[in-house]
């Protein structure tokens, strides 16, 4: 993989707002590099700046300080470096009384782009758009829609997708097969792929790395397979299960999970010392496992500890 | 690109059957239901017959030129330059085209695509009016104008030449006018609207200006109207029909007269104003829907 930049964004900030009192920050000093070739999933809660975040990357919206750069090259002052992006921004947006095929036609000529008729073909069989794309999008659903994004995205063959939630509105078949694309850009065409999702089990499928952001600022960065095992953490069963919280309150995490399960935040080192201060405390052990953490685990407590420590 | 942006375009305005259709093409088809009505009523009526009287050829030609300065005409168009420009923002279309391409041309082409729409349909319009009202006059017998002397072919060219300038500048101050509320509403029927608002308030402006200067005794408040585009309009199309300037009264009773290079110069500059305000704002417009 190599290592040359695709995106790095340096300081970012963007509020939106004149007065002082009634100013909203979106962006909050966003560090983040994107290497070529990478998938690279773009975390956060709803409102936490993701939106904002790519209209910046891709010169829509002005940073309120700070800058983005795409292959090197500034945005705002070399703009004609987004001839290498393609990108589908929160929900597919389309003219409805234009067929499929005339949109893709449109965005075409738009980017000054004169693309043979097979070009359209490729794209609209690379999505399972073609059979329908003689119909006006009036009559398509959201999922038929953001395949059409998809491939708008696609047109030109870009080195850097942009996908902002590319999978909303597709069912099971449609999600995994922008899954399998989508990966395959990167593995096989060497193509670098930006992707906000709120789909967690889907992004730590498909990504290299992940940013998690919220309230505007960067949380958590990281390859996904580092940041599941940051946390080690073993399931425990116990009884009496508040004697088993009592005896290790303070010295590590721990969260009930059910009536006698407990999820305690430790290194395998550890396991040994916890167990026996537990027998100690005259609480039976039952059963203790190693817990695999998934990126929504991961991605709860990152956010709602940005939340509780915020509140 | 500026070829590619305008079939883009063009793509963009034929699809949209319904605005255009209600917008644009309703002027020569309007043209085409009046002459098969007028061929029915001559075919059929002989006592209509009898009474009608063709303009002539000279005068028909020319009279599509004058909707774009009628209200209703201006309405139609003003919302025809609402969907082009307010339409990209409400279906939300901006975030897909603006990355991939320079903000300045995206715009200008709106501007190059009202113009070319509404110079193609009123010369269509034209040509329907002019053709039906020979037809007509065929059938009924009368007289049907000036012969095609190279005299009256230089006359004619002249004053249609004029006539199509005059709603040619006129059309760009309405879409300046649709394009800069399109910018800042957001959505369609907020720019036409907005639009329709700014372009008939203009024309009422002369009665609160006029009350004002008289109420304050002071005429040079009346000399704002000067610089409004329907007084300028009004006034150069006051010269182009008959040599004669559109008088102003100010509250004094003194006379303000506008020379046609003023009232062509303040046009001019409303136009460009526009435009450029237009482009202006879109460059450094955060597109956030």
């Amino acid at each position: 993989m190599s290592t040359e930049t695709a995106i790095r964004i340096e300081n970012l900030h963007k509020h939106f707002g004149w007065r002082q009192d009634k100013r909203v920050q979106a962006v909050k000093n966003l560090n983040l590099e994107v290497a070529v070739g990478q998938v690279y999933g773009f975390l956060g809660p709803n409102g936490a700046g993701k939106t904002t975040t790519i209209r910046m990357l891709l010169d829509l919206i002005r940073p309120s300080q700070g800058d983005v750069y795409v292959f090197g090259k500034q945005v705002r002052r070399e703009r004609e470096v987004l001839r290498r992006v393609g990108s589908l921004v929160e929900g597919a947006a389309f003219y409805d009384f234009l067929t499929g095929r005339h949109n893709l036609e449109v965005f075409a000529l738009t980017s000054n782009l004169d693309l043979p008729s097979e070009r359209f073909d490729e794209v609209l069989t690379l999505v399972d758009m073609k059979d329908r794309s003689e119909r006006r999008v009036k009559g398509y659903s959201t999922g038929m829609k953001q395949r059409l994004g998809i491939a708008a995205a696609m047109l030109d063959d870009p080195d850097l997708l942009i996908l902002d939630e590319p999978t909303n509105g597709l069912d099971p078949q449609g999600m995994s097969e922008i899954r399998g694309l989508v990966r395959k850009l990167a593995d096989e065409y060497g193509k670098t792929v930006f992707l906000s999702s709120h789909q967690l089990a889907e992004v730590e499928q498909v990504c290299d790395r992940v940013a998690i952001i919220n309230k505007g600022h960067l949380l958590r960065e990281g390859r996904v397979s580092d940041l599941v095992s940051e946390k080690a953490q073993f399931r425990v069963r116990v009884r009496p299960r508040e004697r088993a919280i009592a005896a290790i309150d303070g010295q590590w995490t721990c969260v009930p999970q059910t009536a006698d399960t407990l999820l305690i935040g430790i290194s395998a080192d550890d396991a040994p010392i916890v167990v026996n201060k537990l027998v100690d405390s005259g609480v039976q052990v039952y059963e203790v496992s190693p817990y695999r953490q998934t990126l929504e685990d991961y991605f709860l407590s990152v956010t709602e500890g940005e939340n509780s420590h915020v509140g | 690109m500026w070829a590619r942006l305008f079939r883009a375009e063009w793509y963009k305005i034929q699809g949209n059957r319904w605005a255009t259709g209600c917008m644009i093409w309703i002027f020569p088809a309007l043209a085409i239901v009046v002459f098969v009505l007028g061929l029915v009523a001559v075919a059929l009526s002989s006592s209509f017959r009898a009474e009608f009287d063709a303009n002539q050829w000279t005068e028909l030609a020319i009279v599509p030129w004058l909707i774009p300065n009628n209200p209703l005409g201006r309405g139609l168009l003003l919302g025809f330059t609402a969907v082009l420009f307010a339409g990209e923002y409400q279906w939300n279309t901006w975030k897909t085209i603006v990355p991939r391409s320079k903000r300045v041309p995206l715009i200008l082409v709106k501007f190059v695509a009202v113009a070319l729409f509404v110079v193609f349909a009123f010369t269509l319009m034209s040509i329907i009016w002019a053709l039906g009202g020979g037809l007509l006059a065929l059938v009924s017998g009368t007289s049907y104008g000036p012969a095609l002397t190279s005299e009256v072919l230089t006359d004619f060219a002249e004053d249609y030449g004029l006539q199509m300038l005059f709603a040619f500048g006129s059309t760009m101050i309405a879409a300046g006018y649709a394009s800069l509320a399109a910018m800042i509403t957001r959505s369609i029927l907020g720019s036409a609207i907005t639009g329709i608002v700014v372009a008939i308030g203009e024309t009422m402006l002369l009665v609160p200006l006029y009350l004002l200067a008289d109420w304050l005794n002071r005429d040079i408040i009346l000399h704002l109207y000067r610089f409004i585009p329907s007084y300028n309009l009004l006034n150069l199309f006051t010269w182009l029909g008959g040599d004669t300037p559109e008088l102003l009264t100010l509250p004094s009773g003194k006379l303000i007269v506008d020379s046609q290079g003023f009232s062509a110069a303040v046009l001019i500059i409303w136009a460009v104003g526009l435009i450029a305000l237009t482009v202006t704002l879109f460059q450094r417009q955060d597109i956030t829907n």
